[in-house]
């Protein structure tokens, strides 16, 4: 019954916080996708649908990243004006 | 076929549109009706400088050659932008509260506002930055090259054509890009400009690009079909190469003067930055989709040995969309111009401030106490930095044009300015971080740099012969500049970035931590560090010394800000100190302000020299702090001495007072005691003489009368007598002459004395007795002297102690090693405001006087009492007079 009230201002600091530890975790994300080891398993020649496996991996991802990203901005900025 | 001159009237058409804009937009700008020109759209496209002719041309070119390696240079800053909440809003509000001018700005006011860092990094970037200016003339003038099909035909000389091209970007920089001397003022003009030119390159790229996938081919299958099996080299995309290249990407964003120009020191609003978190990387994305398509278009549609670096021309023309490839050419020369005129802004900042400003200060002519106008040298010593720079590119395009050097120069460049990084990242999270760290990591990292990446690759023909980059100098294997230390088997990229960045990194994090850093050092690590930490204009540490006055640091001031705009600074600062008219105090809070504004102008380094002049002083370092508690710590003991003294001062005044308060009454008693004793004197003479003056006068006169007049002479003069005997006997006794024969008395013998004197004076007035005085009291006392305190009381008791049946009672008593006396009549008593006063000299009590008496007896009795160390009080406790003495038992 709690649920429709407004979250009080250590619920709103603990959810900021949060918002930014997942700022921080995103371009992590990033970087293990793009530059360890895992790029490899995706880079294989293969073709799917016609485009080749490594061309849909990178752009997808990028791709991705980017609408994550935009996401991420938002909540960010967002609580910014919660301030 | 595109003649040149449509080519040349295109491009000429294109900038005076870039002319137009960069001018309505400045005229906007100050009208102050930005609207949409201050939005985050146009500050993300204005970052898209990014994208030079080197990726426009070169990531085709890439790709053809690499496979999807290209993709690299556009992921680094994609991690970065995503990843802004960690660095780059931390850089962006660095830049704001510090008023940071650039890159070279922001490492030497982090390490301690050193002048020499500032030096270093500028150089460093002019060093990575020309072959890069280079590189976009060339790119240029190569691209008007593909349009004419022979040599020969009056604009194929590649040199005058470039020499043409960066004078006229010098002009449209110097024009937009010096207006203000303050670099924290927003360039809008140029911003605006290199916004509609990454539109119309973004759209040049992507025209290009839909139209190979779905003109020349039909859809992203069929073009991928035409790609060759070997071509994505998939196999070898995920290696050092690959890591290596992302990483610097991924530097160069943060690093390239260039870039730290749009993305910091152009930036209004941090929030834009939130939008280009997400858009930058869009842009870039869309920017990099279509070039695997040309790439493949280029080597399936063009002949083999045609240059993959002007696919994005040549295949449009080749399939004979001459419009296209117009569109494509212009979208290459936005690319390159863009990049010109921002690095030409942001390499002339740092070169007026940190080298020409310094300079012209300790030359003398910067004595800024003189008046002069400091903007003039400012703005032109920019002006001709633009000048000199594109001068000095043209120049380099000249002596390596069409050689192979200029094409990997963008990573070379890439690689050079990455040597910033260690200390800017340091500088900005690591507080201990020191400027000789900084300043060893940068130079040894960079010679490094120098001589295992840059100078190979003018492949012998600059500095270091081919011979020496085969065998190495003196034919020291080990020394070979692209082998060093006999690390083979690895791209001389992967090598070179692996010594210099790593030596850099050691000798920055190493020498820190050796190192002590200044005052100055530690100050500005802390606000950096904690830059999220600070709340409103906090002082950045101890100021003392300071002596400025508030004229000099106006004129300091007048002369860099201008004088509208200094006016306006010390209106507001005087207003905040509550002042309605006149110039601010020069407070160490304004003049960190007025040095922060200043810094805005002329750099970190330069200011804190320049308002250092004036106002004297500055930091503190260590020792002065210490000295100062120490001339602290004496001041505060002298003081405790002092508080002391005047404690003690205090206090005796205080006595002084309280002696001077008993003087005064003593000295009023006096007056009062002279006054009465002539009085009392007096009264008996006049009887006497007058007594004696009718015995005398009066002849006949009975023997009986004159014998009463004789008895009345006898009487007043025995009363005179002893007035003066009490007279004497008072002050003898209060002068403490008086030899006391003290001995065991017994109480009793004393009573019985003190009646028997008094026998006559009891009889007359019928007054009873009532004795309760134990046997064998023994006091310590003088016989006769305490007899004639008791004579005193009881005769007084019988005097005044009027009653109808008159009673005194005489009790004695042991309290511990006293004995207590009490004489007490049961007559009207002492009403309790006389109670004090009857030991007075001559009191006279209100409404029963002590007729016929000088009234001494009282303090007499209480004189020897005290002498006898006893006491003669009254007591309250009782419906007559209560007398009590008290004396020590022998």
């Amino acid at each position: 019954m709690n649920d429709k009230r407004p979250p009080d201002l250590a619920e709103r600091a603990f959810r900021r916080r949060r918002r930014q530890d997942a700022a921080l975790v995103l371009p992590l994300f990033g970087v293990a996708i793009f530059i360890t080891p895992i790029f490899t398993i995706f880079t294989k020649d293969v073709l799917i649908f016609g485009a080749p496996l490594p061309f849909l991996f990178i752009f997808g991802f990028w791709f991705l990243l980017i609408v994550l990203a935009r996401r991420m901005s938002r909540l960010l900025t967002k609580g910014d004006e919660g301030n | 076929m595109l003649t040149f001159n449509i080519l040349v009237a295109a491009s000429v058409t294109y900038v005076a549109l870039l002319f137009a804009v960069a001018f309505w937009a400045e005229r906007r700008a100050r009208a102050g009706r930005l609207g949409w020109l201050r939005s985050p759209l146009v500050y993300t496209l204005s970052i898209s400088v990014y994208c030079t002719a080197w990726t426009f041309y070169g990531a085709v070119g890439s790709a053809a050659r690499n496979g999807l390696e290209f993709v690299t240079i556009y992921l680094g800053p994609t991690l970065v932008f995503i990843g802004w909440w960690w660095l780059l809003r931390k850089l962006l509000r660095i830049g704001r509260t510090q008023r940071i001018t650039s890159i070279a700005d922001l490492i030497s006011s982090r390490y301690g506002k050193s002048a020499t860092l500032g030096v270093v990094v500028t150089l460093l970037a002019v060093i990575g930055s020309t072959p890069y200016i280079a590189l976009q003339l060339q790119s240029i003038t190569t691209s008007f090259s593909v349009f004419s099909p022979t040599d020969g035909a009056g604009f194929a000389d590649e040199k005058v054509s470039g020499f043409w091209i960066a004078a006229v970007l010098a002009v449209f920089t110097i024009l937009f890009g010096t207006r203000n001397v303050d670099a924290n003022e927003r360039h809008h003009g140029v911003v605006t400009a290199i916004a509609l030119e990454a539109v119309v390159k973004l759209f040049a790229l992507l025209a290009v690009g839909i139209f190979v996938v779905w003109g020349i081919s039909d859809g992203p299958a069929g073009i991928f079909a035409r790609m060759s099996p070997e071509m994505l080299q998939t196999d070898r995309l995920f290696g050092p190469r690959w890591i290596a290249l992302t990483f610097l990407s991924a530097t160069a964003i943060i690093t390239l003067p260039r870039m730290f120009q749009v993305t910091i020191v152009e930036n209004s609003d941090e929030r834009h930055l939130a939008v280009a978190s997400w858009a930058f990387p869009l842009y870039l994305f869309l920017m990099s989709l279509f070039v695997l398509p040309i790439a493949i278009a280029g080597q399936s549609i063009l002949p083999a040995g045609s240059n993959p670096d002007l696919f994005v021309l040549t295949v449009p023309l080749a399939e004979g969309q001459n419009a296209l490839a117009l569109f494509a050419f212009l979208g290459g020369f936005s690319s390159a111009t863009s990049m010109v005129i921002v690095a030409a802004i942001a390499l002339s900042t740092m070169v007026s401030n940190h080298i020409v400003m310094p300079l012209w200060i300790s030359s003398g002519k910067g004595r800024v106490s003189t008046s002069g106008d400091v903007r003039s040298v400012l703005l032109l010593s920019r002006r001709a930095s633009i000048a000199g720079l594109l001068l000095l590119g043209y120049f380099y395009f000249r002596l390596t044009g069409g050689s192979n050097a200029l094409a990997s120069i963008g990573l070379i460049a890439f690689a050079g300015v990455a040597q910033i990084l260690p200390s800017l990242i340091g500088g900005i999270f690591w507080r201990s971080s020191t400027r000789t760290g900084a300043l060893a990591g940068l130079i040894v990292g960079f010679v490094l740099w120098a001589y295992t990446l840059f100078l190979p690759s003018f492949e012998g023909s600059f500095l270091l012969s081919s011979n020496v980059i085969e065998n190495g100098p003196f034919g020291l294997s080990w020394l070979r500049p692209q082998e060093l230390l006999g690390l083979t088997g690895y791209d001389p990229l992967v090598h070179s970035l692996f010594w210099s960045l790593g030596i850099n990194i050691t000798l920055f994090v190493g020498l820190s931590l050796v190192v002590t850093p200044r005052q100055l050092e530690r100050i500005q690590g802390a606000q950096f560090v904690d830059v999220f930490r600070q709340t409103g204009d906090r002082s950045a540490g101890i100021v003392i010394g300071r002596s400025a006055t508030s004229e000099d640091l106006f004129t300091l001031a007048q002369r860099i800000l201008g004088t509208t705009h200094a006016h306006r600074l010390f209106t507001q600062a005087a207003g905040e100190q509550g002042k309605q008219a006149g110039l601010p105090d020069s407070t160490d809070k304004f003049i960190e302000r007025l040095e922060r504004e200043l810094a805005g102008s002329v750099g970190a380094a330069s200011a804190h020299v320049m308002v250092s002049q004036i106002a004297g002083g500055g930091t503190v370092s260590v020792e002065e702090l210490m000295k100062i508690a120490d001339e602290t710590a004496q001041v505060m003991e002298y003081s405790q001495q002092l508080e002391v003294q005047s404690r003690e001062l205090a206090d005796s005044a205080h006595k002084l007072r309280q002696a001077n308060a008993l003087l005064t009454e003593l000295g009023a008693q006096k007056d009062a005691f002279l006054s009465q004793i002539s009085h009392e004197l007096r009264t008996p003479m006049t009887s006497i003489k007058s007594f004696a003056e009718i015995l005398r006068d009066t002849n006949d006169i009975s023997s009986q009368e004159s014998k009463r007049f004789v008895d009345i002479i006898n009487t007043e003069s025995q009363r005179l007598t002893r007035l003066l005997d009490e007279i004497l006997d008072l002050s003898f006794l209060e002068s403490g002459r008086v030899n006391w024969h003290l001995e065991p008395v017994e109480l009793n013998s004393v009573v019985e004395r003190a009646l028997a004197s008094t026998e006559g004076l009891r009889a007359s007035a019928k007054v009873d007795i009532a004795r309760n005085v134990p046997a064998n009291i023994m006091v310590t006392a003088d016989f006769d002297r305490l007899a004639q305190v008791f004579i005193n009381l009881v005769s007084n008791a019988i005097k005044y102690g009027r009653a109808e049946n008159p009673e005194i009672k005489i009790t004695a008593r042991k309290v511990g090693n006293v004995a207590i006396i009490g004489i007490v009549d049961n007559g009207p008593g002492i009403h309790p405001k006389d109670r004090e006063k009857v030991f007075e000299k001559f009191s006279r009590l209100s409404e029963i006087t002590l007729a016929g008496s000088a009234g001494l007896g009282l303090p007499i009795s209480r004189e020897i009492m005290r002498n006898l160390k006893g006491d003669l009080t009254v007591e309250k406790n009782a419906p007559g007079a209560v007398f009590r003495i008290t004396l020590p038992l022998a």
